[in-house]
């Protein structure tokens, strides 16, 4: 295990270098929350709130939501799609395997590293700016913490499920258009721009039945103090099921990929 | 640890472009595949602590076949044995006792320092810090670390990344070493580097050595044992001193006479295999188990003041030559 946390470290450290780049992408993000808050304000009396089917939603709520969802999408975010098509298509992957560690979890660590250097270089900033520009509505502690756990847990779902989404490679050589498919399904059924309160029946119940909103919707609904003690469980329970079941497959999937893999270049 | 490869088959299956805006649309539709048989029926046993040079013209499967050896790619059929491990379905045990490098590529973490992606390895083989400082104190002898030891390997020049990726390979001390064409691209002084490194190595562990290469004396040097193939085959299986034998029968005789040219017609007919004058030199070719450079040159002496001359045995590189020129008009000859 301890190399694991060692390769996640060596991600974290690679990344570190403060660039320009950082700088812009953090201005992106304030801008894009900027936009979303616009919208939720047109949309929502300010005293009134919005009807829905679990209830009345305030403005406050909803600019916290965004809040929360952008913060979780910072975290969960990853490139192991395009990472893979490149360790693929260039024959990087021959390095990785002669290598005594499991190719998930390899590019698990890495993606961790990664995502630590986000948390401090644009979560926190984006958090602390937004919310002194926006404010952001508080939970209970009970709830915060819940609101973590339920969190960890939905990024596990995520990168399990880039995981799987990223082992295509091994039968297609490319795979970015997996990658896109991936990113459109997990923008919609997520409820990370649009809350699944505000979804028409039928998307709900779709919704309902994939991991998506495990990741997004649950979390910030907890946070919110939306959903009741047996709710919270039973949605724990699920992102646990869900893990499981994404373990399990992503087993069967790499033993068949294995055997497909054909590693390019001398 | 022993090798053992039994009937080995690796087929690639690559896509066949049509031609054309038309062809391309039906390669949407319908891909037709071609069959690449990149390793055909490939069989051979390798005793612990051998050293085996693996051989081949371009294309012939040596990379292939490593790469099935390290439990990288799976074979089509046939059998592989490391140890006891089958590579490919035991592939992080099997990875554990063994170190592979591959010249083309590099294993080691492009942003960070030699040394901290030598602390990687560390805890991905769970070396003990004892014999971690005792490897690198003899890696330091062999090899001199000293001076990139704290560079990030990026900015390593090729020679000196390679220095660090012999080490990195060995790092765990594995029991078997599988090295892809070592000495690509480096320089003479590093080459030879590379080489005594291997051959310490093999010598103080007993490290099994599998190695491809189109360094020719990268085999004179570390090679008591050869397999080449050609087109997936084995062709070749057995030591030097065979293969000089079989292929090596070629002899050179240099000469140069006071007045001109000798006529190569001549020489051809007294048994000359080839004749290629050079200035005032004649280069004569002729197998050592048919002629011998007396006969030359007492016929020479007959016309000519013969002023100098001498007789080179083919070298190594002159005898692989031969071989995978023998290979193919072999080939041409079974075509036609
Ligand atoms: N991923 C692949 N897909 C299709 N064909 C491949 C693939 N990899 C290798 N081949 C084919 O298999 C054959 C053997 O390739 P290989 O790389 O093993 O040769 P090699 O002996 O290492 O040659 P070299 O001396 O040039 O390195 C070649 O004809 C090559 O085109
Ligand atoms: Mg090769």
């Amino acid at each position: 295990m301890r190399i694991y946390a060692e390769l996640a470290k060596t991600a974290f450290q690679s990344h570190i270098t403060f660039r320009v780049n950082t700088l812009i992408q953090l201005f992106g993000r304030l801008i894009a929350v900027l936009i979303q808050v616009s919208i939720w304000s047109a949309l929502i009396s300010a005293d009134r709130g919005m009807t829905t089917l679990e209830g009345v939603v305030t403005l406050q709520e909803m600019i916290t939501y965004t809040l929360l969802s952008t913060a979780i999408t910072l975290i969960v975010t990853n490139n192991m799609i395009g990472q893979v098509e490149q360790k693929i298509h260039k024959g990087e992957i021959a390095t990785d395997l002669i290598k005594p560690i499991s190719f998930s979890g390899l590019l698990i660590s890495e993606s961790v590293g990664i995502s630590f250097q986000r948390i401090i270089f644009e979560l926190v900033p984006v958090v602390l700016i937004s919310s002194l520009l926006f404010g952001i509505q508080s939970a209970s502690v009970v709830h915060l913490l819940l609101f973590l756990v339920m969190v960890i847990n939905g990024t596990a779902i995520y990168f399990l499920i880039s995981y799987l989404f990223a082992l295509t490679a091994f039968w297609y050589i490319v795979s970015w258009h997996f990658g896109a498919l991936f990113y459109m399904i997990m923008m919609v059924f997520s409820g990370s721009l649009v809350p699944v309160w505000f979804f028409p029946n039928a998307l709900s119940t779709v919704a309902e039945w994939l991991p998506f909103r495990l990741i997004f919707y649950s979390p910030i609904s907890v946070y919110l103090g939306k959903v009741n003690g047996m709710e919270i469980i039973w949605m724990i329970v699920q992102q646990l099921i869900w893990i499981a079941i994404l373990l399990l497959v992503q087993k069967w999937i790499w033993s068949r990929a294995t055997t497909k893999l054909v590693v390019q270049g001398g | 640890m022993g090798i053992q490869v039994e009937n080995l088959v690796k087929t690639f299956r690559r896509p066949r472009h049509r031609e054309g805006i038309l062809g391309a649309l039906s390669d949407l539709v319908y891909r037709e595949y071609d069959e690449k048989k990149a390793v055909d029926n490939i069989s051979f046993k390798i005793e612990p602590g051998e050293v085996v040079g693996y051989l081949g013209p371009n294309g012939a499967g040596k990379s292939t076949t490593i790469k099935m050896l390290a439990g990288i790619l799976t074979p089509t059929s046939g059998s592989i044995r490391v140890g006891g491990l089958i590579p490919h379905t035991q592939r992080i045990e099997n990875t554990k006792r063994i170190g592979v490098l591959f010249g083309q590529r590099s294993q080691l973490w492009w942003e960070i320092p030699v040394s901290e992606s030598f602390q990687l390895l560390k805890y991905m083989y769970k070396i003990s810090e004892a014999d971690f400082r005792k490897r690198l104190g003899v890696f330091e002898e062999l090899i001199s670390l000293s001076d990139i030891y704290h560079l990030p390997v990026r900015i390593l020049s090729l020679g000196q990344r390679m220095r660090a990726e012999m080490c990195a390979a060995l790092l765990h001390q594995p029991d078997v070493l599988y090295l892809d064409e070592p000495t690509i691209g480096l320089d003479a002084v590093v080459k030879e580097n590379i080489r005594n490194f291997i051959k310490q190595t093999n010598q103080e562990t007993g490290t099994t050595v599998v190695l491809t290469t189109h360094d020719m004396p990268d085999i004179e040097k570390l090679c008591s044992r050869v397999i080449v193939i050609d087109r997936g085959r084995v062709m070749f299986d057995g030591n030097l001193e065979m293969l000089k034998h079989r292929f090596g029968s070629q002899n050179k005789l240099i000469v140069e006479v006071e007045d001109g040219l000798p006529d190569p017609q001549r020489l051809l007919l007294n048994g000359a295999d080839e004749v290629i004058q050079e200035g005032r030199s004649s280069i004569i070719t002729y197998d050592r188990n048919r002629r011998n450079s007396a006969g030359f040159l007492s016929d020479l002496a007959q016309l000519h003041k013969i002023i100098d001359f001498s007789v080179n045995e083919p070298d190594i590189e002159e005898i692989i030559r031969r071989m995978y020129k023998s290979l193919n008009q072999s080939d041409v000859e079974s075509r036609n």
